[in-house]
């Protein structure tokens, strides 16, 4: 978009009402009129319309109509909207006149408003404003711009235009100064007050004239000095006239602002670094196809890849959550508690064990028992352990939910794959923990001390210890390797309690393990700092059974 | 991923679960065992409900979080898990 060189351009006037005659297409002109109101009042009655004339000096395609009066004056109608200057830069497409004698007029400081379309012209002819990218338009002077503020608006206008380069095309990346600055104070109308303060200092007098009219209207009466008398007085013709403005337009904008809301944006703006994410190394991605039912719409196509660490972790509460539902009453019985069903349940009796309403005191009472009896709670027990031989069993200290049993043949014919599964009172359809050994498990202790530790002695004579934490199979420590291993199976582990040493490189555990092995050892393992193992040899038996 | 996978079939093998629905943040069904209908219905009501308990929870102490969400009715009991990028709605018939 061109520069545009804003002064001393030639302008034409669009029937702007002159009440000095003198030509229209004429310099830049300061108008202290009003803002596009009421056309001449006197000439209206008395003039007659003359006719059309070419408006001088304007050679662009639509013509300019102006209307003269018998008297030589501008009675061209003035349109009802008049564009903004500041608004021409916005227009899409919108170029000026080629020609050069597109006027810019100046109306108010540039604002950055959003032009409407199209508005219907004014009255007969007058062009109508169309913001197509071919045609030009006219803009007429319509505010009262003093010759101070004239400056202020070029400057203003000429800023502007060195911010809206391509307007239609803002850089988001750029970063736009607008300076805002303050014009004069325009004064539309004084209408200055007609009554007066009671402090202010001409109270006084203005009371006392009010005194000597009531008492000059009171004597009024009978008084010669006034005489009433009448007076006519012109009625003008009136004529309404339409104003049309940009439509301003509107947005509302709420927010909720909660004390969490606060507290989240404050710890975002004082964070500095970037937070390292870490991420789960067996779930870093899934993908979950939608809709896996059938007759499902066209959604299906949509795959969702999002990183699931938290997803199986919540399914895995989920499912004890619903495992407990089921066992409501015999964990209940469990854990020696009393049990208030639900008005709804309908879980009325377990074994031995009858449950009453809530009016009754005691909701479980042991009805029918005569003799000693024990009633099942529940079975530990799912597809990986079907025909699997339980071999040894430990209870975790730190958590007495916790049960690990170890899978394994006692009869040495068969070589079958050992199991450790981990298993929880809230859930007995399927163990917390799998771990897959590779030869059968004849052992298995938790460590008193640190509770994660689980040690497992398999049936060739490998001795694993493995962290509970971890889900993987992957054991922490094993004697595979080691040269001082077992060579047979490996019948007991038991973790004993030491003495702290002076050894600095035994890790602070105050604990070593212990295991009788069928080749006739006794080893005590410590757990070095390295995780590496160090076997010593304790005893030795002469005779294996 | 294949633990995912196990996991969620074994909680639809589960007694009385009527349905497993897994949402992301826009509120769009990406995993469900029921018909399209309740599965709208169920994740446009609980994404609601579980912010609206979240609000609540932040509102006392903004340092606390929602961790889980259990909807006990007559006729069965809603299991909803909130995180930051998806919720998990589990339905289960609690009376059989």
């Amino acid at each position: 978009m061109r520069r545009q060189n804003l002064k001393g351009r030639k302008l034409s006037q669009l029937g702007c009402p002159q009440r000095k005659a003198s030509n229209t297409s004429g310099s830049f002109r300061k108008v202290v009129s009003h803002f596009m109101l009421q056309g001449p009042v006197d000439r209206m009655t008395g003039s007659q319309f003359h006719g059309l004339e070419q408006a001088p000096g304007s050679n662009c395609n639509r013509p300019a109509i102006v209307v003269y009066d018998d008297k030589k004056r501008d009675v061209t109608p003035r349109p009802l909207y008049i564009q903004n200057p500041g608004d021409m830069s916005r227009c899409a497409g919108h170029h000026f006149d080629s020609t050069g004698t597109t006027p810019i007029d100046l109306c108010t400081l540039g604002s950055a408003q959003h032009t409407t379309d199209s508005f219907s012209s004014s009255i007969l002819f007058s062009r109508s404003f169309r913001r197509s990218s071919s045609s030009s338009s006219h803009h007429s002077i319509t505010s009262m711009i003093t010759e101070a503020a004239d400056a202020e608006i070029l400057q203003g206008i000429e800023h502007e235009k060195q911010v809206q380069e391509h307007p239609f095309l803002p850089d988001p990346e750029k970063l736009v100064s607008v300076v805002l600055c303050e014009s004069e104070t325009f004064t539309l109308i004084d209408i200055p007050a007609v009554s007066v303060s009671e402090q202010a200092p001409e109270a006084s007098a203005v009371c006392e004239q009010n005194q000597q009219y009531i008492d000059l209207c009171q004597k009024r009466e009978g008084c010669n000095c006034y005489d009433d008398g009448t007076a006519q007085t012109f009625c003008h013709a009136q004529k309404n006239k339409d104003v049309q403005s940009e439509h301003v337009t509107t947005t509302e904008k709420g927010v909720e602002c909660t004390a969490w809301d606060l507290h989240d944006s404050f710890q975002s703006s004082i964070e500095k670094e970037p937070k390292h994410v870490a991420s789960h190394t067996a779930l870093t991605s899934f993908v979950l196809p939608c809709y896996s039912t059938p007759g499902q719409d066209s959604r299906s196509g949509i795959m969702e890849e999002f990183s699931l660490e938290n997803l199986w972790s919540s399914l895995r509460m989920v499912e004890r959550m619903l495992a407990t539902n089921e066992l409501q009453l015999r964990l209940a019985i469990y854990r020696q508690l009393t049990y208030q069903p639900d008005d709804d349940s309908e879980v009325k009796q377990y074994g031995g064990y009858e449950v009453t309403p809530k009016d009754s005191r005691s909701s479980t009472q042991n009805t029918t028992n005569t003799s000693p009896a024990l009633d099942q709670l529940w079975v530990y027990g799912c597809a990986l352990t079907k025909g699997r031989n339980v071999s040894c069993l430990a209870v975790n200290q730190a958590n007495k939910d916790i049960l690990a049993v170890g899978y394994g043949q006692f009869d040495f014919q068969h070589k079958k794959n050992g199991l450790v599964c981990c298993w929880t009172v809230k859930n007995p359809t399927w163990p917390e923990r799998v771990y897959r050994c590779e030869a059968g498990v004849t052992a298995i202790a938790f460590s008193i001390t640190d509770p994660n530790l689980l040690a497992v002695g398999s049936h060739d004579g490998v001795i694993s210890i493995y962290n509970v934490r971890n889900v993987a199979d992957i054991p922490l420590l094993s004697t595979r390797e080691l040269p001082g291993r077992h060579m047979s199976t490996i019948w007991d582990l038991c973790w004993v309690d030491t003495e702290r040493g002076a050894d600095l490189d035994r890790v602070d555990l105050n604990e070593d393990l212990v295991s009788v092995s069928g080749d006739g050892r006794v080893t005590k393992w410590m757990i070095l700092k390295n995780l590496g193992f160090n076997g010593e040899f304790l005893m030795c038996f002469s005779t294996i059974i | 991923m294949a633990e995912v996978e196990e996991t969620l079939k074994r909680i639809q093998t589960q007694k009385g679960v009527v349905g497993v629905i897994v949402i992301n943040s826009e509120g769009m069904p990406i995993r469900s065992t029921m018909d399209n209908n309740t599965t709208v219905q169920y994740a446009s009501l609980m994404q609601q409900l579980a912010a609206k308990a979240r609000s609540a929870v932040r509102d006392v102490d903004p340092q606390n979080d929602l961790t889980f969400l259990r909807i006990r009715s007559r006729k069965n009991e809603i299991l909803v898990a909130p995180e930051k990028d998806y919720l998990l709605i589990v339905i289960q018939n609690t009376n059989e």
